[in-house]
């Protein structure tokens, strides 16, 4: 079976837009989390968001309209964009029934959910876009990329809400390994909304001020929004064509809690499992593993759980593994940050750098790990898992290595 | 070596019938679950009307489950039935049994009425009951809770394609080892949402009927249900003694709304089974009586040229209206039982054709032991699949 | 217009009647001192959903977490009768 790597990286963040202001940024612990912006957020509980800012859709949807299509779609070609470009892969070269988009969501395109509700209120049935049910139906996404880019392979979306982005590009890469594809854009994207917000906003999961993944203190999750997309094709083409190559997809595992539809098993059983099946996937051992990228929400139960998965499944090794969340920085982008995360760690294995959980100030006991407190570290890492769970109790590890 | 991919059980849960028996039955006596519409006065759906799931799935944690879910869950009650993996109350669940489920919409109405409840009643005052059911994998979530499903839990979107898509997803896992067994195919609801959706776009027949590359076809009808089949290795069977059904042998896809897309979406799906157009004893098509059944038909001719004419060809949206993320498992579980039944079944109300397919509304026997399914979704989302009758 | 008053017997019928609602039973299946977690399986979320309807039944407002500190139906019910006398006591002085 071919081996894959990942040659291209584009991602559209609320830290940024474009592989180097998205990679110094983090390193730099810049947080992109600031009050609502789309929309009025006076009647909620909370009012903080991270928001990709200033973005153009026009400047990156060519051959279609931007307006025939919602946020994500338009999130989701920038960073493909981006991500080529980056890959310098020429398209053409491709045949194009061989190349093709896999993505993740937890949303989909849920303004247009918005707008068929605020149409029905203001006015009736009447009122409502006649081509919503063109426009809302997730799959539209990917399609919306592999049009804007002639892409006529295996187009595909798998919503398994915030552990999507893995699911994605564990796929992309199976069908570049089984030799259905000889490359793929592979990654997640999602846009910002009241849906969600309301929701998290009902639960008090969401924090007042900033995000703190395994800090003490710790009290919720930020939403977020934006698009992470990877470039993928077999180690041999990426080669052959003087591709620079961030980094290897050498596996990964995908796990069901099947306990409860919002909250996490308590004894992490999910979690562990997916971890360990990423990690035969990959044909690795927990001792190989020298960096975790966390899901790392910031919500009081998720960190502790997610925790408890590290310190049990990892045992001995546990606290030398340094594990950190982007969250801190990002917010959660929902079905893109897995996909934004696993952009990360690509970068993580290319620079030699890692990311910090940034807004640390009291350890938790229950945690037990080295979180990289506030600051980046230069620890050249050479096999990372990244760990992604989602309601439903969807939980997926990707494992990348660095390819030398 | 690859292992062979086999399906040693199925689930259905549809207007048409509940359990494959009863659906296979209708089928085959050219019945149509498309009736006018209690849920929405005015239409004709392919619909259940009130649904009870109790039969299938108990009294208790059922009300947690939205509409759609609920056929979901019965339909999975029925696959795990059908091939002894119905787990014990008591137990914990098994790791390596899970779900791959396509749908278009998700939980749609959830979402939605979710979100109205919020405009209607202000955002702290929303359901926190309701949330969960308010992300697109939701169903396959709860699925897994009400069936204690541990193992590979997926939610595939490919549009019309997704049942399709979802089968091929569980068959890949399968050959890498990745679960022992999976249910994979399809669910939708048809919804206020997705009941204004087709009226809205135009793709609804404005006489209530859905004729399949009919000649005087006007559109579509919605419609809804869910459907599964179990997948294992052909190993993992004859480990526990359960004899299979048919292999999954071949599929193809292609992002390509034109007919050569189409086209290539089945000639890859024959080129994995390592066999040739002239092989293919009965043909399961994805026409659902809108203008854009030309363009299957194209690719169809295009693959097969005048022997198309000569192969038994069924279309069961007919029967079951347009069911979109389930369709292309209602299509499978047909080819299935065409190739049990070496008979394609009637395609519903079929008059005539001009597409070059041998559609018929009485059944037509054949000899063959691969039968072909397609999905072509006319926003370019094409699938094909060919399974063969299974023999030791 | 004056507010609604309730007596204890009516108060703890809704909560039965809520509680029996989200854990698919009876209401006359809800024994008075019966751990709501422990003994008849409310989550967080159906805990939530029972304190918005509480909330809205009787015009009151409890935060969220006094409310979790009722964990049977006696306890919910004695704070409700609180919130109510509370409630009266405040339009009272008004």
């Amino acid at each position: 079976m071919r081996r894959v790597v990942i040659t291209g990286i584009g991602v559209i963040s609320p830290v940024g837009t474009g592989r180097d202001t998205f990679w110094s940024a983090l390193l730099a612990g810049k947080s992109g989390i600031g009050p609502v912006t789309a929309f009025d957020s006076t009647n909620y509980a909370a009012h903080i968001g991270a928001e990709v800012r200033d973005f153009d859709p026009a400047h990156y949807v060519k051959k279609q309209q931007p307006a025939h299509m919602g946020r994500a779609s338009q999130l989701a070609i920038g960073a493909a964009r981006l991500a080529i470009q980056d890959s310098g892969l020429d398209l053409r070269s491709v045949e194009s029934r061989r190349i093709g988009v896999s993505m993740g969501t937890t949303s989909g395109e849920p303004l247009f959910v918005e707008h068929y509700n605020d149409a029905r209120k203001q006015s009736g049935d009447d009122a409502v876009d006649p081509e919503w049910m063109g426009l809302y139906p997730c799959h539209v996404i990917p399609t919306h990329v592999a049009n804007e880019f002639g892409l006529h392979g295996p187009s595909i979306m798998i919503p398994t809400a915030c552990a999507a982005g893995n699911y994605a590009i564990g796929y992309a890469h199976d069908l570049i390994r089984t030799g259905r594809a000889d490359a793929m854009l592979a990654g997640g994207a999602d846009a910002f909304s009241r849906i969600p917000y309301m929701g998290f906003a009902r639960l008090g999961a969401i924090a007042p001020e900033r995000c703190q993944p395994f800090d003490k203190n710790r009290k919720g999750m930020v939403p977020g929004e934006g698009s992470g997309m990877l470039v993928l094709e077999p180690l041999d083409s990426a080669t052959a064509r003087g591709a620079k190559i961030y980094a290897e997809v050498l596996g990964y595992g995908v796990s069901c809690d099947a306990h409860h539809m919002t909250a996490a098993h308590p004894q992490a059983d999910g979690a562990i499992r997916a971890m360990s099946a990423a990690m035969k996937d990959s044909g690795v051992g927990i001792g190989d593993i020298d960096y975790i990228s966390a899901h790392g929400t910031g919500t009081p139960t998720n960190d502790r759980i997610e925790s408890l998965a590290v310190r049990t499944l990892f045992a001995e090794y546990a606290p030398k593994v340094p594990m950190s969340s982007i969250k801190s920085m990002l917010g959660h982008t929902m079905g893109a940050a897995s996909a934004i995360e696993a952009a990360a760690c690509a970068l993580a294995l290319d620079t030699g750098w890692i990311p910090p959980t940034i807004n640390h100030e009291e350890a938790d006991p229950d945690c037990g790990l080295d979180v990289v407190p506030n600051r980046s570290r230069q620890t050249h890492p050479k096999i990372v898992l990244n760990n992604a769970y989602a309601f439903g109790g969807n939980n997926a590890s990707l494992c990348l290595g660095r390819y030398e | 070596m690859t292992p062979r991919v086999v399906v040693t059980g199925a689930g259905v849960c549809s207007p048409l019938g509940a359990g494959v028996e009863e659906f296979a039955n209708a089928l085959w006596s050219g019945k149509s679950a498309i009736v006018p519409s209690t849920r929405f006065p005015g239409s004709t759906i392919a619909e259940f009307g009130e649904f009870n799931p109790t039969p299938w799935l108990g009294n208790k944690g059922v009300r947690v489950l939205d509409r759609g879910t609920r056929f979901l869950c019965v339909a999975a009650q029925i696959a795990l039935s059908s091939t002894c993996l119905v787990q014990d109350a008591a137990s914990e669940g098994d790791a390596d049994l899970g779900l791959v489920c396509g749908t278009l919409f998700g939980g749609v109405h959830s979402i939605a009425m979710f979100d109205w409840s919020g405009l209607m009643e202000g955002p702290s005052m929303v359901s926190p009951m309701e949330f969960p059911n308010t992300v697109i994998n939701a169903p396959a979530g709860q699925a897994a809770i009400k069936h204690k499903l541990r193992g590979v839990n997926s939610t595939i979107c490919a549009g019309l394609a997704s049942g399709l898509h979802a089968i091929q997803y569980a068959a890949d896992f399968l050959r890498f080892g990745r679960a022992r067994y999976l249910m994979a195919g399809g669910m939708e609801e048809v919804c206020d949402e997705a009941a204004l959706g087709f009226r809205k776009l135009g793709i609804a027949s404005p006489t209530g009927q859905a004729h399949p590359f009919g000649a005087d076809r006007d559109g579509t009808v919605a419609g809804e249900g869910s459907a599964l089949w179990m997948l294992e290795t052909e190993e993992t069977a004859r480990g526990r003694g359960i004899k299979p059904w048919f292999e999954i042998c071949g599929f193809g896809t292609a992002t390509d709304a034109r007919p050569e897309g189409a086209a290539a979406a089945i000639e890859q799906a024959l080129q994995e089974t390592g066999v040739g157009p002239g092989e293919i004893g009965c043909i399961v098509a994805g026409a659902n009586g809108s203008p854009a059944d030309a363009i299957e038909a194209r690719a169809l001719r295009c693959v097969f040229g005048e022997r198309l004419a000569r192969i038994p060809a069924s279309a069961p949206k007919a029967a079951i209206g347009e069911t979109m993320g389930a369709s292309g498992a209602f299509s499978a579980i047909t080819a299935g039982l065409a190739l049990q039944r070496q008979e394609a079944p009637p395609t519903a109300g079929f008059a005539a054709t001009d597409s070059g397919l041998q559609l018929s509304s009485k059944s037509q026997p054949f000899e063959g032991e691969y039968a072909l399914i397609d999905a072509f979704s006319c926003e370019g989302n094409n699938a094909a699949l060919v399974i063969r009758l299974w023999k030791n | 217009m004056a507010d609604a008053t309730y007596t204890a017997d009516q108060i703890r019928a809704e909560i039965k009647r809520l509680i029996a609602n989200v854990t698919e039973r009876e209401p006359g299946e809800i024994p008075d001192t019966a751990h709501f977690m422990d003994e008849l399986g409310v989550d967080s979320l159906m805990a939530m959903e029972v304190m918005i309807a509480v909330d809205k039944k009787f015009k009151i407002d409890i935060p969220e977490e006094e409310f979790n500190k009722a964990t049977n139906v006696n306890e919910s019910v004695a704070m409700v009768e609180k919130y109510l006398a509370d409630r009266s006591g405040a339009a009272a002085n008004a």
